[in-house]
């Protein structure tokens, strides 16, 4: 058995049934111990559809998702979607071929260094120097990608040493956790919680993936304690959880941002105070003492200090917060901007109102749906105004924010839960970024539904032009698009378009039923704007909101 | 500005300098001095750095501890 051949066994042995790539000159040995064993491959067309694949295959199934390409281009390829990984802390492998170990540093053919490229954008990245480290290297991959706060890793495999004969009798050593995970402080942060008049859950991308979502309902269900959450902490709670006030943020409800910002207690759960969510930092939640609660002490205290900092598993840990402070007053100030703060769905005239769309797609999705979402526009419509009735069911490009995500997410999706309906929120920018992998779709036949919002236009750049750059709308104009329609079907890829409001309901049953992919195109006004909006640089009350005629 | 002095110990690995280089350059720690020490015997590294910056040195601590070679890290001062 070569070194190839042993990989292909490891990763049938640890329960991967399917991976995503592309192959190539210095990872030929891999593929050719792939050829006609139990493990599935699915060719991409390009490698960053095969690693956004592995996120969303990984994302759906909180399993680890495994990507594979060359070495040299093959690799660089796959930065945006380490980074990606990196950001949305997800648990994938990429394993790239290399040159030969003696030509590495010659500079030959489809040599890079992607060791060095990976540093900034992995949890952790190998290059494989000999035979003898290929098992090591790779149980401690798979460790790594999977354990405390998951990420991306990456094994460069020089060709030569993929096909050099490998000794099988290998004996793994468990990694053992570099400090103990617990910080005892449970006990102080109940009293803070106690005192408090007007707390605040905020919730994010890391309960899920610490699979604490019972966790947290249950501890807002005993509580009674408000709610809000990140783009990353969508699906946690539900409109069932009755002091639950949305998503915070740049475009979150303006009933949940001005909780935070009155609250004089906000409980960070897996979030990390990004940008994003807090706007002008030095005015974010001013008045509130911080308990923040995490697997990853480098979170603690980065952006804002903390009060008490709970180091560990989430869903450890919250099982030992469950009680219930004397709050009536501040709920009652809850559920009067809740109704206030409502979403609108008036729209005059005959176009098609994004948001409308997909409300009623909202109501028209089970709960087994995954959607997920390319960046722009449509996902910030998409995170306000579809209701998530579980954390995985939205995938979404959170931290990087990677145009282009949303195809190869989907497809990848949709291998890890094959029954499950999948849908692919898109825009017209962000579609055409990864375009080719229609081309997966088309040879495998994966049912993956697509609804292209198209404004023809970059819409949420031009949407800060007209706000803030004088309406100067410089290089955002995408009139020149293709016929989508024309060219899904030039991949095999059913579809219509639709631009008058009359055509929505009939058009989401037909592609909610249809057999097989398809693809709806939705024509919308190319002014159209996300509301509200908290301006760059702006405390979070302070949110731009749609004037209403 | 204020220096911090850093003992990092590591298991040895050839890009192991690079990686918390990086890590200090990103989390906008600046380099004053770097010292390094490689213990072949064991295959660990031991290396004294120097960094000065506005941040408090816990959240570089925090972040080269996050590095899978790291085993400790030492403030001096």
């Amino acid at each position: 058995m070569n070194g190839a051949q042993w990989l292909v066994k490891f990763l049938i042995q640890n329960g991967v049934t399917e991976i995503f790539g592309y192959p190539g000159g210095a990872i030929m040995p891999f593929y050719d111990a792939l050829y006609k064993s139990k493990l599935k491959h699915l060719l991409f067309r390009h490698e960053q559809g095969a690693i956004m694949a592995a996120i969303g295959y990984a994302r759906a199934s909180n399993k680890i998702g495994v990507c594979v390409a060359t070495s040299g281009p093959g690799a660089t390829n796959l930065i945006t979607g380490l980074s990606d990984a990196l950001l949305d802390s997800v648990p994938i492998i990429v394993i790239t071929g290399q040159v030969d170990s003696k030509l590495i540093g010659t500079d030959s053919f489809q040599e890079v260094d992607i060791l060095g490229m990976s540093l900034a954008c992995t949890k952790y990245s190998f290059l494989v120097n000999s035979i003898e480290d290929l098992q090591k290297t790779v149980n401690d991959a798979f460790y790594i990608a999977k354990n405390n706060r998951p990420g991306p890793v990456l094994i460069d495999i020089p060709k030569d040493i993929q096909l050099k004969k490998i000794c099988s009798n290998f004996n793994y050593v468990i990694i053992k956790d570099k400090k103990s995970l617990f910080i005892n402080k449970i006990t102080d942060a109940k009293n803070i919680i106690m005192k408090s008049k007007k707390p605040i859950l905020y919730i994010g991308g890391g309960v899920f993936i610490s699979k604490a979502t019972k966790e947290v309902r249950k501890l807002s269900y005993i509580s009674g304690i408000p709610s809000v959450c990140t783009l990353k902490g969508l699906g946690v709670l539900t409109s069932n959880d009755y002091y639950y006030l949305g998503m915070i943020g740049m475009h979150g409800n303006k009933s949940a941002n001005l909780a935070v910002q009155r609250s004089d207690l906000l409980i960070a759960i897996g979030a990390r105070f990004d940008d994003r969510v807090t706007g002008k930092i030095d005015t974010f939640a001013p008045n509130a003492k911080i308990i923040h609660i995490d697997i990853d002490e480098s979170e603690f205290n980065k952006i804002r200090v903390s009060d008490i900092c709970l180091l560990g598993d989430i869903k450890y840990l919250l099982s030992n917060l469950y009680i219930k402070p004397d709050i009536i007053s501040w709920q009652n100030e809850i559920t009067i901007l809740k109704k206030k703060y409502q979403w609108n769905y008036n729209y005059i005239g005959k176009k098609i109102y994004a948001p409308f769309l997909l409300k009623l797609l909202s109501e028209k999705i089970n709960i087994n749906t995954i959607i997920t979402t390319d960046v722009g526009q449509h996902q910030m419509w998409v995170a306000q105004h579809i209701e998530f009735k579980s954390p995985n069911s939205i995938i979404t490009s959170g931290g990087l924010g990677s145009m282009g995500f949303g195809i190869p997410a989907a497809i990848g999706a949709k291998i890890a839960k094959p029954s499950n309906q999948i849908i692919c929120i898109s825009g017209d920018g962000s579609f055409m970024m990864n375009v080719q992998e229609l081309c997966t779709i088309k040879r495998r036949k994966i049912a993956i539904k697509i609804i292209l919002i198209d404004n023809n236009r970059l819409g949420m750049v031009r949407q800060w032009q007209e706000l803030f750059f004088c309406k100067r709308y410089s290089e955002t104009n995408l009139d020149d698009n293709p016929d989508f329609i024309t060219l899904s079907k030039s991949f095999g890829i059913n579809g219509h378009s639709i631009s008058l409001k009359e055509e929505i309901n009939s058009s989401l049953e037909i592609l909610l039923n249809y057999d097989g992919p398809y693809i709806l195109h939705v024509i919308i006004d190319e002014l159209e704007n996300v509301w509200p909006l908290v301006p760059p640089g702006s405390s979070n009350e302070n949110m731009i909101e749609k004037k209403y005629d | 500005m204020i220096e911090h002095k850093l003992k990092i110990s590591a298991h040895y690995a050839p890009e192991i300098l690079e990686r918390i280089l990086r890590v200090s350059r990103h989390r906008k720690f600046l380099l004053r001095k770097i010292e390094v020490n490689q213990i072949i015997e064991k295959n660990d590294i031991f290396i004294k750095l120097s960094v000065h910056s506005y941040k408090p040195i816990n959240l570089l601590v925090t972040q080269l501890m996050k590095i899978f070679d790291v085993f400790n890290v030492k403030i001096e001062n």
